[in-house]
C-alpha cells in the first residue's frame, strides 16, 4: 500500500519544495554572479536538497511497495494522524491565534485567562471552579512578574477608547 | 592569569550566584515534570535574561541546563516515567530501588553521580578548550564551511531515524534562516514584502513554538484520545522521596569506577555534535553492566545502574561546551538555544572569543563549576519537594506552558507577527515530531546557517571558480570533507542494512 501518511507527506514535500524552487528567483535578488556565490545559492541548494531527498524517499517507498506481495498491508509503524491529532492541532492553533488577534484590543488579563481556561479544558481539566481559580492565579502571577520583575508594560484591560491595535 | 582572576571574580558575584540558584531550581523542576525538558525551559525563559548582564544571563541558562539534566532522574526513579529522554536508562534500576523502599538512596546516588560526572566533564572542558581554540584560530572560510557541513551531516544522521529525513530537516532550517537580508549584499530575500521579516525569522519564537507550543498540541491530542477511550491515561503513584535508608559516602565511593568511566563516555559524546545525552546515558548504563561483577542484578535495583547513566548524561553538558565555545557549533538543541542567547548578549562563541574576551570565558568555566555544587545543594534539600511537583496534573502544567509561550514571545519581541511565527512553527514542529523529521537538525541548521553561508560564499570567492583545486590546498578542510562523505556513506549503509532486514511490523491485510 503506497498511500501511507508518511508517503503522502513525502509527496507533499516534493510538490511544495519544487514549487518554491520554481518561485525562488522572484523572491531573491541573485544579481551578483561572482563564481555562483550569490544570494540565491544557499536557498536554492537547500530547496534542491529537500526536493531531491523527499523524491528519493518517495521513490524508495514506491519500489518497496512494488516488491511486496499483494497481500502485504500498510506498515504498522506508519504515522497515525487521526481525529485526535487534528483536534489537538486545531485547539491550540485556534486558541493561540485568538490570543494573538485579541491581545491588543481585549487586553492581556482577559485574553490570557480565557486562553489558560480553554487550554485546561482542552487538555483534560474538567472542574470549572478549579480551572478558573488556577487560570486567574497563573495569569495574575505571570502579569505581576512581567510588570514588576521585568518592568514590561502590557495593556491589561480592554481599550474601548482606541480602535483595534 | 589576570583574565582567570577577573573571570572568577565576575562569576562569584551575587548576581551570577543568584542566577545559577534560580536556574538550577527551575531546571530541576522542568526536568522532573515528564514531558518538559531543560531545552524547553531555556527557550521559554531566555527572553527574561535579555535585560541582564551577559554573565548573569549565561549563569541562569547554565543553571537550567545543569538542573534539568539531573531533574529528569527524579520522576524516572519515583514514577518510572523519565522526566527527560536522557533519564530513561536511570529508570531501569532507579524505579526497582524505589519499589523496594530505597528511593532516597537512588535519588542521592543519581544526584552525586550527576554532580561528579559534570565536574569531571567541566575539568575536561577547561583542559581541552584552550588548546583547541588556538588550533581553531587557523580556520578560514574553507575549514569553517566543511566543519559546519560535517556537523550538519552528523546531527542529521544521528538525531533522527533516517538520514534523508534528518538532512531534509536540516536543509529546511537553513532555508528558514535565509529569510531576511542577504549578509553580503544586503538585498532582501524571501520577505514577501513583510517589513518585520527583513531582520530574518526570529530564533526564539521558532524554538518556543517547536519545543513548547508543539508539546501542548501533543498533550491536547492525548486528552482527546483519552476522551474517545483510545489512549491510556497513565496512572502513576509517586513513591516518597524521603523513604528508606540514605546513601553513605563509603557506598558512593565504592562505585567510583562506574562514575569515572561513565563521565569519560559522557564527556566524549557531548563533544561530538548530534549524538546527545540519551545515547550517553545508555552507553553509561551498558558499560556499568559490562564491567560489573554482578551484571545479572542490573534491572532489579543496583546502585551502579543508577550511577552509570546519570554520570554519563550529566557529563554531556560539559562536553557539549567544547564545540560550542571553541568553534561556535552547537551539538544539541540546548546548546543551539544557548548560542542564540549568547548572540543576543553580544557574545559570539568561537575561537576568537578566547582571545578577545578571556575573562568572560573563564567566568563561564567558573559558573559551570559553581552550578554543580548548587545543583548538589538544591538536589539534596529539595528532592522531597520536587517529588510532589512531578505529580501535578498534565492539564495544569501544559496550559501554563501554553500561556508562558505566548506571553514570553510577546514580551520579548513586542510583536504580534512573532506570535504568528511561533504558532506556524508549532504546527510545523508537531508534524516534524510525528513524521520523524528531527527538529534538533532543523534548529542546528537554522542557528548555523548564517555563519555557514558567509563562509561557503567566501570559500567560493577565494577559490576563484576552482573549489576542488582550492580544497586540496587546505588539509584541515579536506579532512572534514572526507569525514563528511564517510559519515554520509556510513549512516546510509547502516540504514540500508536495517531496512533490508525483515520488518516485523509489516502487517498482513485481513
Amino acid at each position: 500500500m503506497f498511500l501511507t501518511s508518511r508517503n503522502i507527506m513525502s509527496v507533499g514535500i516534493v510538490v511544495l519544495s519544487g514549487f518554491a524552487l520554481w518561485q525562488l528567483p522572484d523572491h531573491v535578488r541573485g544579481d551578483n554572479q561572482l563564481f555562483g556565490a550569490n544570494g540565491t545559492l544557499l536557498p536554492a541548494l537547500a530547496l534542491a536538497i529537500i526536493c531531491g531527498l523527499a523524491a528519493l524517499d518517495t521513490l524508495r517507498a514506491a519500489i518497496t511497495v512494488r516488491r511486496q506481495s499483494p497481500s502485504a498491508g500498510a506498515p504498522s509503524d506508519d504515522v497515525q494522524l487521526g481525529k485526535a491529532s487534528v483536534a489537538g492541532i486545531l485547539l491550540v492553533t485556534i486558541l493561540a491565534g485568538l490570543f494573538a488577534v485579541s491581545l491588543r484590543t481585549v487586553g492581556y488579563i482577559p485574553a490570557a485567562t480565557v486562553l489558560v481556561l480553554a487550554l485546561m479544558f482542552g487538555t483534560g481539566g474538567r472542574n470549572l471552579g478549579v480551572n478558573l481559580l488556577i487560570s486567574i492565579v497563573t495569569v495574575t502571577l505571570l502579569y505581576l512578574g512581567i510588570r514588576f520583575g521585568l518592568g514590561a508594560h502590557l495593556q491589561v484591560w480592554p481599550d474601548f477608547t482606541n480602535g483595534a491595535g | 592569569m589576570e583574565a582567570l582572576i577577573a573571570g572568577i571574580q565576575n562569576a562569584t558575584g551575587l548576581g551570577p550566584i543568584l542566577a545559577i540558584t534560580a536556574g538550577v531550581s527551575i531546571g530541576i523542576f522542568m526536568g522532573a515534570v515528564p514531558g518538559l525538558t531543560a531545552a524547553m525551559a531555556i527557550a521559554l525563559l531566555a527572553p527574561i535574561t535579555f535585560g541582564l548582564d551577559p554573565l548573569t544571563a549565561v549563569a541562569f541558562l547554565i543553571g537550567i541546563y545543569k538542573g534539568g539534566t539531573f531533574g529528569g532522574s527524579i520522576s524516572a526513579i519515583l514514577l518510572n516515567v523519565p522526566g527527560s529522554p536522557e533519564a530513561t536508562a536511570t529508570a531501569f534500576d532507579g524505579y526497582p530501588m524505589s519499589k523496594s523502599g530505597r528511593a532516597k538512596q537512588a535519588l542521592q546516588m543519581a544526584l552525586l553521580a550527576s554532580v561528579c560526572g559534570a565536574i569531571l566533564a567541566d575539568l575536561m572542558l577547561f583542559a581541552v578548550s584552550g588548546p583547541f581554540s588556538k588550533f581553531a584560530l587557523k580556520f578560514g572560510p574553507a575549514e569553517l564551511t566543511f566543519v559546519v557541513l560535517f556537523a550538519f551531516t552528523f546531527v542529521a544522521g544521528l538525531t533522527g531515524k533516517s538520514l534523508s529525513r534528518g538532512l531534509i530537516a536540516c536543509a529546511f532550517g537553513v532555508l528558514c534562516a535565509m529569510v531576511g537580508l542577504d549578509p553580503m549584499t544586503a538585498s532582501p530575500r524571501m520577505t514577501f514584502g513583510v517589513v518585520e521579516l527583513l531582520d530574518g525569522l526570529p530564533l526564539l519564537p521558532i524554538a518556543i513554538g517547536m519545543l513548547g507550543l508543539a508539546e501542548v498540541m501533543v498533550a491536547a491530542e492525548r486528552a482527546f484520545r483519552r476522551r474517545n477511550g483510545g489512549g491510556s491515561g497513565q496512572d502513576v503513584t509517586a513513591i516518597s522521596a524521603t523513604s528508606g535508608p540514605a546513601l553513605s559516602l563509603s557506598e558512593f565511593g565504592s562505585h567510583w569506577k562506574t562514575v569515572l568511566r561513565s563521565s569519560l563516555i559522557g564527556s566524549a559524546i557531548g563533544a561530538l555534535p548530534g549524538i546527545g545525552a540519551s545515547l550517553a546515558a545508555f552507553m553509561g548504563y551498558g558499560s556499568a553492566k559490562k564491567y560489573s561483577k554482578t551484571p545479572e542484578q542490573f534491572g532489579t535495583g543496583t546502585l551502579d545502574g543508577v550511577a552509570g547513566p546519570e554520570a554519563a548524561n550529566s557529563a554531556v553538558v560539559g562536553g557539549s561546551f567544547v564545540p560550542l565555545l571553541t568553534l561556535g557549533i552547537p551539538g544539541n538543541v540546548t546548546t543551539a538555544l544557548l548560542i542564540g542567547t549568547f548572540l543576543v548578549h553580544g557574545i559570539e562563541p568561537g575561537p576568537h572569543v578566547f582571545k578577545t574576551e578571556p575573562a568572560l570565558i573563564y567566568g563561564i568555566f567558573t559558573i559551570l563549576f559553581i552550578a554543580n555544587f548548587i545543583n548538589l545543594a538544591i538536589g539534596l534539600l529539595g528532592s522531597g519537594l520536587y517529588a510532589h511537583v512531578v505529580k501535578a496534573p498534565e492539564y495544569v502544567s501544559y496550559s501554563i506552558i501554553g500561556l508562558t509561550c505566548m506571553t514570553g514571545v510577546f514580551v520579548s519581541t513586542n510583536s504580534i507577527i512573532s506570535l504568528y511565527v511561533m504558532i506556524i512553527f508549532a504546527v510545523i514542529g508537531y508534524l516534524m515530531k510525528k513524521f520523524d523529521y528531527s527538529f534538533v537538525a532543523f534548529l542546528i541548521g537554522f542557528v548555523l546557517a548564517p555563519e555557514f553561508e558567509v563562509s561557503f560564499r567566501s570559500f567560493l570567492l577565494v577559490a576563484q571558480g576552482d573549489p576542488l583545486g582550492f580544497l586540496i590546498t587546505r588539509p584541515i578542510a579536506l579532512v572534514f570533507c572526507i569525514m563528511t562523505l564517510i559519515a554520509v556513506v556510513r549512516i546510509a549503509w547502516a540504514e540500508n542494512q536495517k531496512r533490508s532486514q525483515p520488518n516485523p511490523n509489516m502487517t498482513k491485510k485481513v
